[in-house]
């Protein structure tokens, strides 16, 4: 019956915990699709002093927020302060991307790569550099190549 | 001039002065009854659509391009632009606010859609008594083609934000600029004094992004951000804590657009809010 019991005591413990986690992962979420946004900087702090895994929840939330260019560019900009394997597919992923915003992010992610990595995605930059006349775009290459 | 015409100048002088003086009105004929019988049209000589004079309107769109804002088209919108007729005249509003606007082109905005945001926002605020009067709106290039501006949570005075804000030739506060993004990612933001410093150029300014226009399908039905942006001005405020559903809630959950008594009361306060 004791036993019975104190199982019953860990299971309960465990479902109010699992709910107070998914409640907090939620607000989080809930905070890269609200209008207002503190920026990328305060945004990974936030999630280190959640004690969230920031890696684990960006690379997430670029999976479950697809469909939605706000999140993936607040997600792109959050991974230059996270680093996160896997960034530098990240960066060739959105490069080719139709939104000029997330192309932008791309870019200034690609700015935040280690040194070897940087080196690998700087030929598909210099080939933006020629064609795309976007002017966050433009910018943001300007901005990548003058941090060289 | 020679002496002949210098003659026939005085001799019509001398005639047509003390005729004026006497009360010229009463013996003289009509003019537009002679100018009618010539077979002129009448009132040909006092054209009112002679645009070649300057009007209010155009010192205000050279003081635009004088800042730097190329091809400024300027409207205003009134009270019966942004109520429907029984609202408008409603003798509800106890309080009249006059907000500028500029909208930049390439931005991905029209002036149309910015004008059923404001009539949306004019709604919001007439549960408290508060009237938007009126909107100036500038429909212009961005200067320097900055669609894009910096972090607005940089407060230095060579980011894009606080340069825009600087070239405005106006003081007027509100003032809403409907831009394509912001740095940080953030969709709109609000500069109220207690964030950015009382007498920063941004201080009252309101930037809104592009990017809320295909955000919006998934937020709470008819939020109008523009008025929980303006509240964040007129309250000089950050978001409410109170856990109550209203306007200036943070977070999805509590966001609404209805303004709690002590929020009205406040904005009502505000140097920018005037008494009817």
């Amino acid at each position: 019956m004791k036993f019975k019991i104190v199982t019953l005591l860990i299971t309960l413990l465990a479902t109010s915990y699992g709910f107070a986690e998914t409640d907090k992962l939620k607000a989080l979420d809930d905070e890269l699709t609200f209008f207002e946004w503190n920026g990328p900087k305060a945004f990974v702090s936030r999630l280190n002093e959640e004690k969230v895994s920031a890696c684990k929840f960006l690379i997430g939330a670029e999976k479950r927020h697809q469909k939605k260019s706000t999140a993936i560019r607040r997600v792109l900009l959050s991974l230059q302060y996270a680093e996160c394997p896997g960034r530098k597919q990240t960066v060739e992923k959105y490069l080719i991307s139709k939104d000029p915003l997330l192309r932008e992010a791309a870019i200034r992610l690609a700015s935040s790569l280690p040194f070897d990595q940087r080196k690998e995605v700087e030929p598909r930059i210099k080939q933006l550099k020629t064609t795309d006349k976007d002017p966050a775009v433009v910018f943001a290459i300007a901005e990548f190549f003058q941090n060289k | 001039m020679n002496q002949r015409r210098l003659w026939l100048l005085l001799i019509y002088l001398l005639s047509a002065v003390p005729a004026f003086y006497a009360g010229a009105d009463e013996t003289l004929p009509d003019f537009n009854k002679v100018v009618q019988e010539v077979g002129l049209p009448p009132h040909v000589w006092c054209d009112t659509t002679n645009t070649s004079l300057p009007s209010a309107q155009d010192d205000q769109t050279k003081r635009w391009e004088q800042a730097g804002f190329k091809e400024p088209r300027i409207q205003s919108w009134s009270d019966s632009d942004l109520y429907a007729a029984s609202i408008s005249t409603s003798n509800t509003f106890t309080h009249g606010i006059e907000i500028t606007t500029v909208v930049f082109r390439s931005t991905g905005w029209t002036t149309q859609e910015v004008k059923r945001r404001f009539q949306r926002m004019a709604e919001v605020y007439s549960q408290c008594g508060i009237k938007i009067q009126r909107a100036d709106v500038i429909e212009t290039d961005a200067p320097n083609g900055w669609i894009d501006v910096d972090d607005p949570y940089d407060l230095g005075t060579s980011n894009r934000t606080t340069q825009i804000a600087k070239k405005l030739p106006t003081a007027n506060r509100p003032v809403f600029l409907f831009i394509r993004s912001l740095g940080n990612g953030d969709l709109a933001t609000a500069e109220p004094p207690f964030r950015v410093g009382e007498n920063s150029p941004r201080s009252g300014a309101v930037w809104m992004t592009s990017g809320l226009i295909p955000a919006e399908k998934d937020y709470p039905p008819n939020f109008s951000v523009e008025a929980h942006e303006l509240g964040h001005i007129l309250g000089n405020c950050s978001h409410d804590t109170s856990g109550k559903k209203n306007f200036l809630a943070g977070s999805f959950s509590l966001l609404d657009n209805i303004i709690q008594k002590d929020q009205c009361d406040v904005m009502k306060r505000n140097s920018s809010v005037r008494p009817l």
